[in-house]
């Protein structure tokens, strides 16, 4: 096994002994699904066609936006990253192991909502499973992307997930999670074009706009750890000029570019 | 001439005006025990981290193994351990998963690194705690750890920031001993510490930087021998012929009585205690005591850094 390999697995395993790593995992989001689908397929009929996309999405942005960006910065200001650093790990898989961790537990998250979904409430059986499969990776990749991207602007804990709001409660609002994007006013439509799980919703959906939304997905994904690579950084106290920053919002680029299409 | 491991050349870093460490030159041959000494803020940590790569030099070179830390950290980390002053390790993992995920980073394969792993991790007296997650281990427990990890891969040089700090006596006398052993093996460590008893004991050559610039270098005899640190002679006779007469020797300035000694700090001891026995065969008078103590590095470091000891 490889050195990354041995890495994502011990990854794995330390946000299973973790609590508040499964309460954001697990916990978090099973609740959210419990609850929504319980009055949500009461109030709206077509909910039921949404709820296994809509959860998995809700699912991903816990695990990509809430719980990875903390995470990451507190590896920075405990001095772990150091530690990496000086016993050779490459600052690539110091970002990719724990977002790889992350979207295999998120994996299982999805599993246990399809099934429960399925099961209890008839939401119906994604109809694609290929197209399934490929928006959620492209969807984890655009996510966890976007969540190392917030880790390393942020210099504490406290405005990692200050930052990750900017896009967390749109998305939830915004993103055709609670709603369909159809109900949106043109206007809100198109701002809701910039989020990552509006294309997310529409990958799922399946139809027109899947494809480039796919395309957005994966693009921003790449962008996304591209530009978290070029703006990492090993120590808290060694930091990078705040203006350089701004460069993370390249990563909008992909879904600003979806605007045109 | 012993191999280069580590050359300083003209090294200078400033945190925005301040200039923390000041054209600094150092170099530490191969198989030596080096110590870096000062006060706080006197550019210790800069120093090393500029060693390890963490930080970059604003100006001047730094070159480990002839190779650029910064720039080769990954050829680096596998012929260099570090341990570091502040050090943060993955708590949810338990010290045998940490030894061998890191064992794997630096190029050991899963045989290999699991077997130099429990080695170190059992030579640091950590072999009951293997299967214990590093968030379960005490301060002492963490630092052996540390230790273990940056001498796991069986690394030429060793750099150990202030590694016995906080530790209890019993914990600080295995670690040197595990140092001393090192250096028995070739290793070439490189040590920053506030100890400087564990500095005096310890090192082949010390470097005592002040305000970012080198104050003195040499063996902890050379620098105990220079300056104003004087050897102190204490003598006690039974009629106090020298606490009464204060009788002028040689090359010794005589100091305020200790109880029933008389005391003298010495530039040339052999002078003065010559003289010393010749008075006092004049005089008659019956010895009780005689004490020779050399000043000790922690003495001599107070008077470098411009604080003499009490």
């Amino acid at each position: 096994m490889s050195a990354f390999a041995l890495h994502v697995g011990y990854e794995f395993k330390a946000a299973v002994r973790d609590r508040s790593h499964l309460f954001m995992n697990y916990l978090f989001p099973l609740l959210f699904f419990a609850l929504v689908s319980a009055f949500m397929t009461r109030m709206d009929g077509t909910f039921r066609n949404r709820v296994i996309p809509a959860m998995a999405v809700f699912a991903l942005m816990c695990s990509c936006l809430l719980s990875m960006p903390p995470n990451l910065v507190g590896s920075r200001l405990n001095g772990m990253l150091r530690s990496y650093r000086i016993y050779g790990v490459p600052s690539w898989t110091a970002i990719a192991a724990p977002a790889l961790s992350n979207l295999g537990h998120m994996a299982i998250v999805t599993l246990v909502i399809a099934a429960t979904a399925t099961l209890t409430l008839g939401a119906p059986m994604p109809a694609d499973p290929a197209l399934f499969c490929a928006a959620w990776l492209a969807s984890a990749a655009a996510l966890a992307g976007l969540g190392a991207l917030v880790a390393v602007v942020s210099r504490t804990g406290r405005m990692a997930i200050l930052v990750a709001q900017v896009v967390y409660i749109p998305s939830i609002m915004l993103g055709g999670l609670m709603m369909p994007q159809s109900a949106l006013p043109p206007a809100l439509g198109q701002v809701a074009l910039l989020l990552p799980a509006s294309h997310a919703m529409r990958a799922f959906a399946g139809g027109p706009g899947a494809a480039i939304s796919l395309a957005a997905l994966a693009a921003g994904g790449i962008l996304s750890f591209v530009l978290s690579l070029l703006l990492f950084e090993w120590d808290a106290t060694n930091t990078r000029p705040g203006a350089r920053k701004l460069l993370a919002l390249a990563a909008l680029i992909p879904y600003a570019a979806t605007l045109l299409a | 001439m012993m191999d280069q491991v580590i050359a300083v050349s003209g090294f200078t870093k400033r945190y925005g005006s301040a200039i923390a460490v000041d054209r600094l030159d150092f170099g530490l041959g191969r198989g030596e025990i080096f110590a870096l000494l000062g006060p706080n803020g006197a550019g210790k940590t800069s120093t090393l981290e500029c060693i390890e790569g963490l930080r970059r030099a604003d100006s001047g070179s730094i070159e480990v193994f002839g190779l650029d830390p910064v720039k080769d950290s990954g050829k680096l980390a596998r012929r260099v351990g570090v341990q570091l002053q502040a050090q943060g390790l993955p708590g949810a993992m338990t010290v045998r998963e940490t030894l061998g995920f890191f064992a794997r980073y630096r190029g050991m394969d899963a045989g290999s690194g699991a077997s130099a792993g429990l080695a170190s991790a059992e030579r640091l007296g950590l072999g009951p705690k293997l299967g214990a997650q590093v968030s379960t281990l005490s301060t002492g427990q963490q630092r052996r750890l540390a230790l273990a990890l940056a001498i796991q891969h069986d690394p030429e040089l060793v750099i150990l920031d202030e590694p016995t700090a906080g530790l209890d006596v019993e914990t600080r006398d295995e670690l040197h001993a595990m140092m001393a052993g090192l250096r028995s093996e070739g290793k070439t460590i490189l040590l920053a510490t506030h100890d400087m008893a564990e500095a005096e004991k310890l090192a082949d050559r010390a470097l005592v930087l002040v305000a970012g610039k080198r104050a003195a270098e040499g063996s902890p005899r050379e620098l105990t021998s220079q300056g104003e640190g004087r050897t102190r002679i204490s003598v006690s006779t039974s009629h106090n012929v020298f606490l009464l007469r204060r009788p002028e020797l040689p090359a010794a300035e005589s100091l305020p009585g200790e109880g029933a000694y008389a005391m003298y700090r010495s530039a040339d001891p052999a002078a003065t205690l010559s003289a010393l026995l010749s008075c006092l065969a004049a005089s008659g008078d019956e010895l009780l005591d005689l004490r020779v103590e050399r000043p000790s590095l922690e003495e001599r470091f107070l008077e470098i850094v411009g604080r003499r000891p009490a």
